[in-house]
């Protein structure tokens, strides 16, 4: 068996190159997944989202299974204990029928013109008075504290648990992730999922625009304390942000509310000769613009729906992409069929060696990918020499 | 708007403090932080 130590610094030897448009002669698998895994496990998700025991062991199986490079996330997700614990609530649905978790579209401000001066003055009030009694409307004076301070516990455990993935998937396996080691601010994802809802966001960006503004203005993306120059060796990449919201914003939208973070995030990153993982959900269409702009060598960038090789076309001279797995071929297509789609795929896009194998949409339900071909498609790309 | 809870904790912080003092079974030098720890995390996603 070879050192996972050994295995790890020729991932993050090859993640680096790739990103610098060095010479490479291999290419990464990033598996982009949700909760495919508790499918692919048989598992109930219920279940499953509930059992760290568990989760640990399927996500040894999943890695065996597939032997992906590097995770977005080593299940750190659906931390429903915590919820149990504090007595439900969250505004959350799973279902086990569909493999689905979602959250209700919440408004927790009924006074959005104070609360958004709230949220912008005093965050610790805004989410005391505001957003935890209206996700745990069952919370009273009498039951709180103990709920509390069951939901404290529970938070340890899961950390102990998110931290007990981590080091196995690093010391046993090798295994790279793109977690941050750098916190990015984006209050906007958090304004939508959060506090205000897809609704009631969208009415303020006519109505309250000046206050979405202020509130986005007020925060700096980036700290800056202590930064050192470099990409840190032990890793792949330095920072991983999300853009998940800015799906329902105009291309007007964007370049008000998110360009300012991503132009810190450009400038940062060429200025301290960092790494970033940037994943773009849904499709890209409306901000190639701005993608196109980021310093060369620095940028890894994830569009989920878009056509790969026409991101390729639009971001690909300054940023390595990522993506390009069919989850419809996954699921539908033969082995053969996923092999020669790979083969074209790789042609066209990992010529320069500035691309990431992974899946055009995150793996989450039963119909985004069947186990052989996931197989078949990550043992092809992991003997692939370019 | 949902149905929200009506307590009093949650009409000022002096709820915050006096659902801290009450907390149970925690390490004393750790539960200021973990109880804000705890209510940002309720607040924000669990998906």
């Amino acid at each position: 068996m070879v050192d996972p130590k050994i295995v790890k610094n020729e991932r993050i030897r090859v993640f680096k190159n790739a990103a610098r448009f060095e010479n490479n002669e291999k290419i990464i698998t990033v598996c982009s997944y949700h909760h495919w895994i508790v499918f692919d496990s048989n598992q109930k998700l219920s279940v499953a989202t509930r059992d760290y025991g568990l989760r640990i062991k399927m996500m040894r199986e999943f890695h065996e299974r597939y032997n992906f490079d590097c995770y977005r996330d080593f299940w750190s997700r659906n931390p429903l204990r915590i919820i149990d614990a504090v007595g439900g609530g969250g505004m959350y649905i799973q279902s086990d029928d569909n493999y689905s978790s979602n959250v209700i579209d919440l408004n927790v401000m009924d006074d959005p013109d104070n609360d958004y001066d709230l949220l912008l003055n005093d965050r610790k009030k805004f989410l005391w008075t505001k957003v935890i009694p209206a996700k745990y409307p069952h919370l009273t004076d009498e039951n709180a504290p103990a709920y509390f301070s069951a939901a404290i516990k529970e938070l340890d455990n899961y950390n102990n648990y998110v931290a007990e993935i981590g080091k196995i998937m690093d010391t046993e396996y090798g295994v790279l992730d793109v977690r941050s080691n750098i916190p990015i601010s984006n209050p906007f994802e958090r304004l939508i999922s959060g506090y205000r809802g897809i609704y009631n966001t969208s009415i303020d960006l006519r109505r309250r625009r000046g206050k979405i503004l202020d509130l986005m203005q007020a925060n700096v993306a980036l700290p800056r304390k202590d930064l050192t120059v470099g990409s840190d060796p032990a890793k792949g990449c330095d920072i991983h942000t999300s853009f998940l919201a800015h799906i329902i914003l105009s291309t007007n939208d964007f370049k008000e509310i998110y360009w300012p973070i991503l132009k810190e995030l450009y400038d940062y990153c060429d200025e301290y000769d960092k790494i970033a993982y940037l994943f773009i959900q849904g499709t890209a269409d409306r901000i190639f613009d701005f993608l196109q702009d980021a310093p060369k060598g620095h940028f890894i960038m994830h569009a989920e729906q878009n056509d790969i090789r026409e991101y390729k076309q639009k971001v690909g001279s300054v940023a390595a992409v990522a993506g390009g797995i069919k989850t419809n071929t996954l699921t539908f297509g033969t082995v053969e069929k996923n092999i020669d789609e790979l083969k074209q795929l790789l042609d066209d896009v990992a010529y320069d060696g500035a691309f990431y194998a992974s899946t055009d949409k995150m793996l989450t339900f039963p119909r985004d990918a069947k186990r052989e071909n996931l197989i078949a498609v990550t043992d092809y790309i992991r003997n692939v020499r370019l | 708007m949902q149905n929200r809870s009506n307590a009093k904790i949650f009409e000022d912080m002096q709820g915050y403090e006096n659902v801290l003092m009450q907390l149970d079974g925690l390490d004393e030098d750790k539960k200021t932080d973990s109880f804000l720890a705890v209510v940002e995390f309720l607040a924000g996603g669990t998906i």
